[in-house]
């Protein structure tokens, strides 16, 4: 009997508060859908065993956790704002006679009835679009697929599982607080006494410094490993400095303008400062999370977005050719002569023919240019613009590969160089010089730590004997160092004509193949591999990063949505103050919109900024992973940001809707 | 000339659901005299909220006219109604309805704000004011930090600030106790004394007894008209007070 009556007043009380309670249960339902979808997709990625790799299975794993951790905080904090909403109607309860553990159990049944609709909405939804959202992911990282739609019973219990825990901390957490509750603060509810909140100057000064010292961190490091290094500090404190300046900041500023006369006392100031100094108090923390989260997605979706599209771009960089292969030569004996007689066994053996072949030995290395001299060096880690990569290159294959004519003695080389360098007529490299004969082209070869740096000297020597001087040059003196030795390296690039049976037949197994023959192979590697594993990599990577994206917008929403309520219930009254006073109405609307407009784009103002500042730092870190297009990254980040902006504003105005209804009725 | 001048008020409320009108003022005609202190008195639903409104042109009549200073309010376009209200009236709630966002000093500045005022006007004209209704001392505290009759007093301030042609009050007592009360009663004798027109809409005796004349409405018209001439406080309550007993038990009357 009982029972059934607390449950019909939990029921009653969600339909009495349903301003408050739907965009709750909506939001209920969505991240629910979304926990099950991203368990669905997992799971059906493992049973289809379509992923080579467990790269991609690990990646949703780890989003999984993260959005059970995001979900946990939206949960947390529409549940307290609800709880805080509905205290004064508790309190009533509490009145009228219902002990707390009576209160308790009514607690109970709404968070039952919130967990029951939401996990059956939540679900029902997410096994609808599951299907959708597997095939849109498969696309994304290009496998082929085909449609059925499955249920795993699997995903559904985990949901339903996490969930249950989650509601669970939500119910304690619930009947923690009405068990602390008295019914007179209870009674006297959201609307308690507001004090003038003080402005903290050593809170904004140290907001001021923390932002400084991020901002200095991101900008000042020195090439991409210094950025690995300072990217998370630097990180961290622009989280602590975006919350110390939108709790304490922002009113320590708005006193300041409080009290110049002159800008206070004017129409348009009077009512926005004033009013500011309190919705500030209220909102600091809530606007913070929404900067941190607005950059949050900007910084995820522009990167692993330039990163996808950017894949031609990467592929062609790496791949001059349609196929790689590559060994080391230890010493002059070593010609190549052995791998191509290798390869051309192969294509004869599948019926293939190689065209379009590219092949030359080279040994880079780190060098720094001082006075007139490169001098080699381990220091990867030093600045970058001190640093250059040497390229040691024969005149033989340079030659071949440019169509050129050079003719070099011992003592001569031909250079290409890019970047802050004056050689002059010689090169000088440690205690070796060479007379410059001649400026060549790029010959445009690719290696792997092409992002240290963008100083570039290519050095085109006589044979092959010199490039390995240079290389014992260098061994003698680094190869202990943490960066090891360094080795010549003959890569040999070729297409494939031929039937595309054959092809294909030619490159499987081409590694066991060759490995017969050449003593120290290194890479056997075809552009259609690459491209498989690069879009299951990144691919994976850039629907996580969307995925993540549509939690933190969600988070974002009702953060917003929820201000938007609270203001519109305390601005009531405001608002017929104004107008008795001599406001007329369009006047009192044009200054709360004024107010409420800087208050929800100041956030996505600072997320912007924070975006700017961290952008030549993503590059760097972009660059590691072979992303040289930059002019992409940029056009990815300005994109994303006007998206995110126009997603913002529709958010905004809908959630506006409902403030101009509570204000006005 | 009269300053106010108000003719064959009237004013109908349609049913939300159409149809049925209810009357709420049927044909209200006073004027007010420049330096007169005017009560109003009515029993709850005897329209005179709703006279209040239309002379705060927080409403517009079905028919009839009212006219400040010789210009009628129907002549006053719409968009130029609040800057028009903010500088020829001043208000005084039964809830104070000051902003608690605000202190004290710039509740009273608000309307001078708002028409875009110097900052040396401002102070200059709030000085003799706080003087006069002494708050001085608190003029940097927020409503939520002083007493009823400080926020009364507050709001009195910020009435008068503008110089308005007269002070519309509405129930200015209503939410203060007795104490407060008789002060904020001799504060508007003595801001009346120096000059000021005042229209105040009560249902307290007591306040209305300061009053130089005292309007009864009754049933949506003005029933019937005391006058103080050189009766004391106590001599014009009784007399308010015999009036009261009449219009309750009397039947309807025109005057």
């Amino acid at each position: 009997m009982f029972k059934i009556m607390y449950l019909r007043l939990a029921m009653t009380n969600i339909r009495q508060n349903k301003t408050i309670y739907f965009p709750y249960m909506l939001a209920n339902a969505l991240v629910i859908a979304m926990y099950y979808i991203l368990k669905s997709i997992r799971s059906m990625m493992q049973k289809a065993g379509t992923v080579k790799g467990s790269n991609t299975d690990m990646m949703l794993g780890f989003c999984a956790v993260v959005a059970v951790f995001m979900t946990f905080l939206i949960l947390v904090y529409v549940n307290s704002f609800v709880l805080k909403q509905r205290k004064k109607e508790i309190g009533l309860y509490g009145i009228l006679g219902l002990e707390k553990r009576h209160l308790i159990v009514m607690m109970f049944w709404e968070v039952a009835v919130t967990a029951g609709k939401g996990l059956f909405f939540g679900i029902f939804s997410g096994a609808l679009l599951s299907q959708l959202v597997f095939l849109l992911f498969l696309k994304i990282i290009h496998i082929p697929s085909t449609l059925e739609f499955t249920v795993p019973l699997d995903s559904v219990l985990s949901t339903c599982g996490t969930f249950a825990v989650i509601y669970f901390i939500l119910f304690c957490y619930n009947s923690i607080s009405v068990w602390k509750m008295n019914p007179a603060d209870m009674m006297k509810g959201a609307r308690e006494g507001e004090r003038e909140p003080k402005a903290k100057i050593a809170l904004a000064v140290l907001g001021v410094a923390a932002l400084a010292f991020g901002y200095g961190l991101a900008l000042l490091a020195n090439g991409p490993y210094e950025t690995i290094n300072v990217f998370l500090p630097a990180v961290l404190l622009v989280i602590a400095a975006t919350y110390l300046l939108f709790l304490s900041g922002s009113i320590a500023f708005l006193k300041w303008m409080k009290k110049r006369e002159r800008i206070y006392y004017k129409p348009g100031n009077f009512i926005t400062i004033s009013g500011m100094i309190y919705r500030m108090k209220q909102n600091a923390a809530g606007l913070a999370t929404i900067c941190i989260l607005s950059t949050a997605v900007i910084v995820a979706i522009s990167s692993s977005m330039s990163m996808y599209l950017g894949e031609e771009d990467i592929l062609r960089i790496r791949f001059p050719r349609e196929y790689k292969t590559s060994y080391i030569m230890d010493d002059v004996t070593q010609t190549p002569d052995t791998l191509l007689r290798s390869l051309d066994k192969r294509a004869h053996e599948t019926g293939v023919e190689i065209v379009n072949a590219r092949g030359y030995a080279q040994c880079w290395l780190g060098a720094v240019y001082d006075d007139g001299k490169l001098r080699l060096s381990d220091e990867v880690l030093g600045k970058e613009e001190d640093l250059f990569l040497f390229l040691a290159l024969t005149q033989d294959d340079y030659n071949r590969m440019m169509g050129a004519d050079l003719s070099l003695e011992e003592d001569e080389t031909a250079v290409f160089t890019k970047g802050k360098i004056q050689l002059g007529d010689k090169l000088k490299l440690e205690d070796r010089t060479w007379e410059i004969k001649k400026t060549v082209e790029n010959p445009e070869t690719w290696n792997e730590v092409m992002y240290l740096t963008d100083n570039l000297v290519v050095a085109v020597m006589k044979d092959l004997d010199i490039v390995m001087e240079i290389r014992d040059m260098y061994n003698t003196q680094y190869a202990d160092s943490t960066t090891g030795y360094r080795t010549v390296q003959y890569e040999y690039y070729f297409d494939l004509k031929g039937a595309s049976d054959a092809k294909n037949m030619f490159f499987e197994g081409l590694r066991n193949h060759l490995v017969e023959d050449v003593p120290r192979l290194l890479t056997v590697d075809s552009i259609d591999t690459a491209r498989t594993d690069y879009y299951e990599q990144y691919g994976s990577i850039f629907f996580i990063g969307i995925f993540l994206s549509i939690l933190f917008v969600t988070a974002v929403c009702l953060i917003i949505y929820y201000k938007q309520i609270t203001e519109g219930y305390d601005d009531r009254e405001r608002f017929h103050i104004m107008q008795k006073v001599g406001m007329s109405r369009e006047e009192v609307k044009k200054a709360i919109r004024k107010q409420i407009l800087q208050v929800f784009f100041l956030p996505l103002i600072l997320a912007a900024i924070h975006m700017a500042v961290a952008f030549p730092a993503l590059c760097r870190l972009l660059r590691v992973m072979n992303l040289v297009n930059l002019d992409l990254f940029a056009v990815c980040t300005v994109v994303t940001v006007l998206v995110f902006g126009c997603v913002y504003f529709v958010i905004y105005s809908l959630t506006s809707r409902t403030y101009y209804r509570l204000v006005t009725r | 000339m009269a300053l106010l001048e108000v003719k064959h008020l009237k004013k109908n409320y349609t049913n939300r659901f159409g149809g049925n009108q209810t009357e709420a003022l049927i044909d209200v005609n006073f004027s007010i005299e420049e330096g007169e202190y005017v009560a109003i008195m009515g029993e709850s639903g005897s329209g005179k909220t709703t006279l209040l409104n239309l002379l705060a042109s927080f409403d517009k009549p079905t028919a009839g006219d009212i006219i400040l200073n010789g210009l009628s309010f129907r002549s006053i376009p719409e968009r130029n109604l609040a800057a028009y209200r903010r500088e020829n009236l001043g208000f005084v709630f039964q809830d104070f309805n000051l902003l608690d966002t605000l202190s004290l000093r710039d509740n009273i500045y608000l309307p001078l704000v708002l028409s875009g005022e110097k900052t040396e006007v401002m102070k200059r004209r709030i000085e003799p004011l706080v003087k006069l209704l002494r708050i001085t001392d608190i003029l940097d505290k927020f409503p939520y930090e002083v007493s009823g009759g400080q926020k009364q007093r507050a709001a009195i301030a910020r009435a008068l600030i503008t110089e308005p042609k007269m002070i519309l009050a509405d129930e200015p007592t209503g939410a203060l106790d007795s104490r407060a009360s008789d002060q904020l009663l001799g504060l508007f004798e003595k801001v009346n004394t120096a000059g000021q027109t005042i229209l105040m809409v009560t249902h307290s005796t007591k306040a209305a007894s300061h009053a130089d004349r005292v309007l009864f409405i009754k049933d949506g018209a003005v029933y019937h008209e005391l006058y103080r001439g050189s009766l004391s406080h106590e001599e014009m309550y009784r007399k308010i007070s015999d009036t009261l007993t009449v219009l309750a038990s009397g039947g309807k009357r025109d005057v």
